[in-house]
């Protein structure tokens, strides 16, 4: 093949060529990033609004939040705990007119009470001492059998000794109430 | 031949733009990255917030649902400077009851439990004579009253009472301990 153009200029023309092909694949570089820009817009779009909303979010809960006045509340249940922990471990006790109620149904017609002591020892403990005089030793034997079948004590002491006589018995029954 | 010039220009130009849109695309990259970032911090925050507002709104509500035993505690016990009013209260009930209450000490007593309450224990001791179903009713309704009351110690003794010609009564003595709460 003959060579028509001289060196220089064929020179030139390639180097011309060399040029528009970088041209052209920047243009289509930047065509693409267009492309790219254009396609992740939304997605910035999206992003932003969805962080700005979750800022507004965020603040409105605050505000609610401290309306709402956690350390009022706080305080309250502090205050309250307090009181009933205090109530409990002071003023918690077996009541007495209960325990004076089982003996009085236990009681039968032969039966007489002179005394009731009671004292508390703990929440749940505390002991009741009855004494009084029984016409038989049946009776008395019955009363205390009767007391045991309640099951309102923990336990009942009754000494041997009031037992010795048969008639006019003397007794003094202590009796363990709760745990 | 004049063509040259112009051509590196648009080259030089297009470059720069590639360029400077790169830098605007990493830009662009780096600010969601961060935007997402920060957008799941917020939703983790938002769903702790939300657990918070959830457990402070039941906490509140359960509250006010119990509030009126709130205020049965706060009544259960002696408000403060009611102590003169409470010992006038005591012996009007046994009064009413025909009963003679005579009180043998008062003492308040500070135990560090109920220091940091702002509570002291008023302690009462008492006796008091009457029939035994006065003294009975008299009990009954000690251990009934809207205070909170302990009675920690209680006694009662019968005793016959000649009351002249060959007639004779039987007489109730009692001695009890009761404990109670005031406010400091």
């Amino acid at each position: 093949m003959s060579n028509l153009l001289p060196d220089e200029l064929k020179n030139k023309i390639k180097s011309e060529y060399r040029l528009r092909r970088f041209i052209t694949i920047l243009y289509f570089i930047l065509f693409i990033q267009v492309v790219f820009i254009v396609f992740i817009l939304p997605s910035w779009l999206t992003s932003f609004y969805r962080e700005k909303d979750l800022i507004l979010q965020s603040d409105k809960m605050n505000n609610s939040i401290s309306v709402l006045s956690a350390s009022s509340t706080k305080s309250i249940i502090k205050s309250v705990n307090q009181k009933v922990g205090v109530i409990n471990a002071t003023l918690e006790y077996k009541e007495v007119v209960p325990v004076i109620n089982t003996v009085l149904t236990n009681k039968s017609r032969y039966i007489k009470i002179n005394q009731f002591a009671y004292k508390s020892n703990t929440a749940s403990s505390s002991i009741m001492i009855i004494q009084g005089v029984s016409a038989t030793r049946e009776s008395l034997s019955d009363f205390i059998k009767g007391l045991e079948d309640t099951h309102s004590f923990k336990k009942i002491d009754s000494p041997i000794s009031n037992f010795t006589k048969d008639r006019d018995i003397k007794f003094s029954i202590t009796m363990t109430i709760g745990s | 031949m004049s063509r040259g010039k112009p051509l590196k220009r648009i080259l030089a130009t297009l470059t720069l733009v590639v360029f400077i849109i790169i830098g605007f695309y990493y830009a662009l990259y780096l600010d969601i990255k961060n935007r997402s970032r920060h957008i799941s911090k917020l939703t983790h925050e938002l769903s702790l917030q939300e657990e918070a507002e959830k457990y402070a709104i039941s906490t509140k509500n359960k509250i006010e649902s119990i509030s009126s035993d709130i205020a049965n505690i706060n009544n259960s016990i002696i408000p403060y400077g009611g102590d003169i009013q409470f010992i006038e209260d005591f012996e009007l009930l046994a009064n009413s009851n025909d009963l003679e209450l005579e009180i043998e000490s008062l003492l308040l007593e500070d135990q560090p439990r109920t220091l940091a309450s702002g509570v002291v224990i008023f302690k009462i001791r008492a006796k008091t004579r009457g029939s035994w179903a006065d003294t009975y009713r008299f009990l009954n309704q000690i251990e009934s009253l809207p205070l909170k009351i302990k009675v920690s110690q209680f006694s009662i003794l019968g005793q016959e009472v000649s009351l002249g010609t060959n007639k004779k009564k039987t007489e109730w003595q009692s001695q009890f301990e009761v404990y109670l709460l005031k406010y400091k």
